[in-house]
């Protein structure tokens, strides 16, 4: 079984290499991005982001088309953003889905059948299995060129894939291969024959009309009927190979009936190979669209949004309004629950946001869905939230708290230090940074000390970063810094909202809450001694 | 083929839902001390008229006028009455004797347990069909007449030609014949089995006259395996046979366990009134009428529990009510005042 499904696999995956030149490709511009695609490895940030938990979540069922690799190649050039996003809104037009998701059936079909062709023993089953194939591919691929024409797609992804398919469909090979296929499959289904089975003989004839017995016995006894009745039916066990009496019967059929079985024999021969690669390409990188698709349907159940995001290579005005991180979101689906919501907005020299506020006040999640959105962007697709205004990076860097590594024998204030180096040295003023709670390990002094160094150089580079971090005092280090507060429930401190909202950082947010709610203020206080 | 014994249009459904009264109903007319004697030790007949009974009182004019009708003749013909209904109780209880169980997966199985049961039933049709033939005309009700001439016209002698031609066909003496199409794979699909050609004539006729063109093969004798996938092959020939013969005999079976259900009714009345006849007390069919009349009057009435517990013939009372809604029994402790109350209850039944 898993055999059969890798080799499924490695069908689709080299039916999407032979495409890469013949494009056009409904995934990418360039043919060199489509080659980058099937080398593409996961990057590092996927797993601090918590996007591997939601590739998987979106790719499920879908394991034949291998489309992680697909989410493993953010692109950075603003046209390729904007081809997908047109690609995506022609899908939201349920023709064309369903002429889609038909051809995809059919193509699956197809896969199945030339897999059950080519474990056959039998020759003539092995033809059948081919042809069975031939007709579901070409069914497919019929549907979707009528589908194409009558959604008439405004996306040029799917306009150039169309206008080749309608070239397909036209070409003489597709045509002969499509009528021969059905000819051949209205002969065979034809034929009736009849067998009669007396000891160890047994005999086959053509069928000449003879009458259904079963339903003359049904007949006679039909007056006698009261009421429904109980029904007899029965199970017989079946393989699709056949055995060996099954073939010897096969034997007589064949002689009984030659010539549909001599056109069944040269079928293969005759007709040109399929899926043409193209298609098969397209059938591949379309589920990329549609897996997405899906996804976002079942969140918006519980009330999410989402939007095509304005995207640049140049301003660094990154912002977004009822983002919200997309892992947690699918994890609180399934419980029925919505996540909570948050926007963020930079403008002129604004580039780093600084996040403090109470402990699990859904810093982490905020700091995450702003990488998340980022990357999500950058693939073309449409993100959480209303609207956004997002900047295409040209690598996220992400650096997330670990637990000691026992491996690299270093403590883990070292670790993270060794961890910051690394980032610092790659990234340029066009990559992202995605910081949580650095120097934990240390003093609050040696991690005040640490992190005004980190900021001096990260603040040199003008790149975009979000910050989460106890140090407060980052937060008002000068034009480029934003502070954005985790917040309680003003008359339940101990409750959080889970909203991130933009407000100085005094340090004291939490603990004044709390204050308050138990009047120990000063001015509470004040008055009380007065009295 | 419909009996529609009770009803002049529809079948007796067991399972109906008895009046929210009934229960009520019975215990203050005494009804079980009735039931009894209407079923005399036959359980079946007991639970047909418990629940025949009590539901009787909101059947329309004509149900209950059909089934006046019916029961004069019952009155007049109990032998026969007894006779059509121990044929029903033959035919039912014939299952019992062959008894398919967790078996009914498999065809072979089925074939055989409705070859014999569908043997039982026929011949049960047959005593019935010659009742039928011998008392159809001492039978006057329209009802018997239908219910007899339906027997007459359906139970022919070609039916039972057929019938008994079609259980020597599924012994399949001279093998499975059935055909098939090519199914996903070539696979044979879509099976539909035919009956087997009798032997055709001399084997000089094989000889020289035009055979259809045919092409066979027979297995090797040692050819194990073989063997056992040519009985998988000839099951499924057999299956539709099975399937078809096992849905016939049901539809056999059910039809004589309706007619004994709508028959166990009036043998409970002959019972009952040949209890009462030893008794020493008379019967009479009332003549109904809608309850809008308010036509309500008659001689000699009792409660038929009284006579029956007693053994000997009760008080009779007469009561003259037409045009009257409401019924006042008044006077001396221990006088009759119930009994009369009953009384006057029961004729509606």
């Amino acid at each position: 079984m898993l055999e059969d499904r890798a080799a499924t696999v490695a069908g689709v995956q080299q039916a999407g290499e032979a495409a890469r030149t013949a494009t056009p490709s409904v995934l990418f511009r360039s043919a060199e991005n489509c080659a980058r695609a099937e080398r593409a490895e996961a990057p590092d940030c996927l797993r601090d982001l918590n996007l591997d938990q939601v590739i998987a979540a979106v790719t499920a069922g879908r394991e034949e088309y291998d489309l992680a690799r697909f989410f493993h190649l953010p692109l950075h050039d603003v046209d390729e953003v904007v081809f997908r996003h047109e690609v995506m809104r022609d899908l939201e037009t349920l023709v064309l889905l369903d002429g889609i998701r038909t051809l995809a059936s059919s193509m699956r079909t197809t896969r199945e059948d030339l897999a059950l062709s080519g474990k056959m023993r039998d020759a003539r089953q092995r033809d059948r299995w081919f042809l069975a194939a031939a007709e579901a591919y070409c069914d497919g691929v019929a549907g979707l060129d009528a589908a194409l024409s009558a959604g008439a797609p405004a996306s040029r992804g799917l306009k150039a894939f169309g206008v080749h398919l309608r070239r397909y469909v036209a070409s003489h090979a597709f045509a002969e291969l499509r009528r021969a296929a059905g000819m051949l499959t209205a002969d065979l289904a034809a034929i009736r024959y009849k067998l009669r089975i007396e000891g160890s003989r047994v005999d086959v004839f053509r069928h000449a009309g003879e009458g259904d017995y079963g339903a003359e016995v049904q007949a006679d006894f039909a007056p006698f009927r009261q009421g429904a009745g109980r029904r007899f039916d029965f199970t017989h066990a079946d393989r699709p190979e056949m055995n060996h009496v099954e073939e010897l019967i096969l034997d007589q059929v064949v002689k009984l009936f030659p010539a549909p079985f001599e056109a069944l024999a040269a079928f293969r021969e005759r007709h040109a190979a399929f899926p043409e690669a193209t298609l098969a390409a397209f059938d591949r990188e379309v589920q990329f669209y549609l897996c997405w698709l899906k996804h976002i349907r079942r969140l918006g159940e519980r009330g999410l949004r989402f939007c095509y995001p304005e995207v640049s290579r140049t301003s660094k005005a990154a912002a977004s309004r009822d983002g919200f991180d997309l892992a947690l979101a699918g994890v609180l689906a399934q419980e029925g629950r919505a996540a909570v919501c948050n926007d963020f907005a930079l403008s002129g020299a604004e580039r780093v946001i600084v996040v403090s506020g109470p402990n699990q006040g859904g810093k982490t999640t905020f700091a995450r869905s702003f990488g998340q959105l980022h990357y999500l962007a950058a693939l073309g697709l449409p993100v959480p939230g209303s609207e956004a205004r997002l900047f295409l990076p040209d690598r996220i860097f992400t650096h997330f708290e670990r637990g000691e590594d026992t491996a690299n024998l270093r403590g883990r204030l070292q670790d993270d230090l060794v961890r910051a180096r690394d980032i610092l040295a790659a990234a340029t003023p066009d990559s992202l940074i995605v910081m949580n709670e650095i120097f934990s390990a240390t003093s609050f002094r040696d991690a005040a000390l640490l992190s005004r160094r980190l900021a001096a150089r990260i603040l040199a580079l003008d790149l975009l970063c979000v910050w989460v971090t106890f140090v407060d005092e980052l937060a008002s280090l000068g034009p480029q810094t934003v502070s954005m507060v985790s917040t309680v429930v003003p008359e339940r401190p101990a409750e959080r909202t889970f909203r991130v909202v933009r407000r100085p950082a005094d340090g004291r947010a939490h603990a004044l809450a709390i204050a308050e709610k138990y009047r120990l203020t000063r001015d509470a206080i004040l008055e009380r001694i007065a009295s | 083929m419909k009996a529609h014994l009770l009803y002049p249009d529809r079948d007796f459904d067991p399972r109906a839902r008895l009046p929210w009264s009934a229960g009520a109903l019975a215990g203050d007319l005494d009804l079980y001390t009735l039931f009894a004697a209407m079923a005399e030790r036959d359980a079946f007949v007991l639970e047909v008229v418990q629940t025949v009974v009590p539901t009787g009182m909101y059947e329309d004019l004509a149900t209950v006028r059909h089934r006046q009708d019916i029961l004069r003749d019952c009155l007049d013909q109990p032998s026969v009455l007894r006779a059509l209904y121990a044929v029903a109780v033959e035919a039912t209880e014939s299952e019992k004797r062959h008894y398919l169980g967790s078996m009914r997966q498999y065809p072979d199985w089925v074939l055989r347990w409705s070859v014999e049961l569908m043997a039982d039933l026929l011949v049960a049709a047959r005593k019935l069909r010659s009742l039928a033939d011998r008392h159809a005309a001492q039978f006057r009700a329209p009802a018997w007449s239908a219910f007899f001439a339906m027997l007459q016209r359906e139970l022919g002698e070609e039916f039972f030609a057929r019938a008994e031609d079609h259980l020597r066909q599924m012994l399949f003496r001279h093998g499975v014949l059935f055909s098939a199409s090519l199914g996903a794979g070539l696979k044979g699909a879509d099976f539909v089995l035919h009956r087997s050609p009798p032997r055709a004539g001399t084997w000089f006729s094989r000889l020289f006259e035009p055979q259809p063109e045919s092409y066979g093969f027979s297995l090797n004798p040692r050819d194990e395996a073989g063997h056992g996938i040519i009985s998988d092959l000839r099951n499924r020939g057999t299956a539709i046979a099975a399937s078809a013969l096992g849905q016939s005999a049901d539809h056999v079976r059910d039809f004589f366990a309706v007619l004994r259900r709508e028959l166990a009714f009036y043998v409970g009345c002959v019972n009952l009134q040949e209890r009462l006849v030893r008794i020493g007390v008379p019967i009479c069919i009332p003549s109904a009428e809608p309850p809008t009349t308010r036509r309500l009057s008659g001689r000699g009435l009792y409660d038929p529990c009284l006579a029956l517990k007693t053994g000997g013939p009760p008080v009779g009372n007469d009561l003259s009510a037409d045009g009257r809604d409401a019924l006042v029994i008044t006077g001396a402790n221990q006088g009759g005042k119930s009994p009369s109350c009953a009384a006057s209850g029961w004729p509606s039944s």
